[in-house]
């Protein structure tokens, strides 16, 4: 009898360990939305830290023509198991190269297809838009005239660069070159997200260029209020969370990518979702699962 | 007589054969995709970059002996850089994709013969 209360243990500690989180739905966070067939879910691929995307766990309305991205698709419940997608195209090749992985060549609505064998499972219709501008979103306040941002000595602005459309923003990895000027600063990058160390008093300016459009913002670096820190005699290179990145050069850090761009708006604003953008509807009529 | 019978019967094979469904026209239903798309007995039309999806039945020209499940029709386009067909996983459903802007025909084969030759064309985006 002792056996049997023993395997009925065993039993019990298989379904809780493997059986519960299956049965309750514990899954990443997926930006993903449904197909317009009602066949299953397309998901965003994360190619890089650089696709913004990828922390909104929403799936997104408009990509930047010029981004990267990959996108997989799980099949529904009400198809049979033998249903298996094997790869996802797109319509037109003149608007995205690639099969998975995608290149955003040109502005419009494109569809893309959940590909089985020999057949089609499902389909998704994404709204590829050209970038129009280039804003900022920072963590630390703005000066008294509206014109930058004001950061303390010893202190760390989070600089994030927002690629828009029509005041939209834009998904999808892109490329951007960060620069800066003054010496009051140090700048660490990683994609489109830059971090300036306040080192001394002064102004700096800080300029990043993405699809070709130029955007300048302003930091004023003031004195502490409050007196920083004791210096860590023995600092660990993952503690502020940025040590690990390259260091941009003041001026010379950046490669000039600049040419045929405009600039995109000094005292360009601190982001949010101002949607100036008008919804001509080209997006996935599936919604989010 | 074995002889006589064996003639008998494929003569009866040959009739029923003979007597087999002839082809009409095509039964459209949209069922999703490009809202711009159009199809009828004259042909298709979908904007480049976008699909529409038709629910797709060949109609015999005699009521009395339409096409069922056994018929097989195929949707093949000449030039696929321009447009494709492609088979849907839902029963009787069809992708037609727009490639790039042009035309092209659409051949419609039932039993790998082919039926009908309809135009397709790819209309550009606008507004882009």
């Amino acid at each position: 009898m002792t056996w049997i209360v023993q395997r009925l243990r065993w039993a019990a500690l298989v379904v809780a360990t493997v059986g519960l989180p299956a049965c309750v739905g514990i899954e990443p966070d997926y930006a993903q939305t449904g197909g317009e067939l009602g066949h299953g879910v397309f998901r965003w691929g994360c190619t890089t830290d650089t696709d913004t995307t990828c922390a909104t766990g929403s799936f997104p309305d408009f990509i930047a023509v010029g981004a990267h991205f990959s996108l997989g698709f799980v099949v529904g419940s009400d198809l049979p198991d033998e249903v298996e997608v094997e790869q996802i195209i797109a319509a037109s090749p003149k608007h995205l190269d690639g099969i998975d992985a995608f290149d955003a060549l040109a502005a419009g609505d494109v569809t893309v297809v959940a590909m089985g064998r020999d057949y089609t499972i499902d389909m998704l219709t994404l709204s590829l838009r050209p970038i129009t501008e280039v804003g900022f979103e920072v963590d630390v306040p703005k000066d008294e005239d509206d014109a930058g941002w004001v950061v303390e000595v010893g202190g760390t602005a989070t600089i994030e660069a927002v690629p828009r459309w029509l005041g939209t923003p834009l998904s999808g990895a892109l490329s951007y070159d960060w620069s800066f000027d003054g010496a009051v600063i140090d700048l660490r990058t990683e994609g489109g997200i830059a971090y300036a160390v306040a080192r001394t008093e002064g102004e700096a300016t800080v300029e990043v260029t993405v699809g070709g459009h130029t955007a300048t913002m302003r930091l004023r670096v003031v004195e502490a209020t409050e007196p920083p820190p004791t210096p860590d005699p023995d600092p660990d290179p993952g503690s502020t969370g940025i040590d690990g990145l390259a260091p941009v050069g003041a001026d010379s850090g950046s490669e000039d990518a600049g040419s045929g761009s405009e600039d995109s708006g000094s005292g360009s604003d601190s982001g949010g979702s101002d949607d100036g953008g008008t919804d001509d509807g080209g997006s996935s009529t599936g919604g989010q699962r | 007589m074995t002889t006589m019978m064996k003639r008998l019967a494929m003569t009866g094979l040959l009739a029923i054969a003979a007597c087999g469904s002839r082809y009409d026209s095509l039964q459209l239903e949209r069922v999703a995709g490009d809202e711009a798309a159009r199809g009828n007995d004259d042909g298709f039309s979908v904007t480049e970059g976008r699909a529409v999806v038709y629910e797709v039945k060949p109609l015999a020209n005699d009521q009395h002996r339409d096409y069922d499940a056994l018929d097989e029709l195929q949707l093949r386009t000449a030039d696929p850089r321009i447009a494709r067909f492609e088979r849907g996983v839902a029963v009787d459903t069809w992708m037609l994709i727009g490639v790039s802007a042009g035309e092209t025909e659409v051949h419609v084969e039932i039993n790998g013969r082919t039926q009908d030759t309809l135009l397709v064309s790819v209309r550009p985006q606008e507004g882009f």
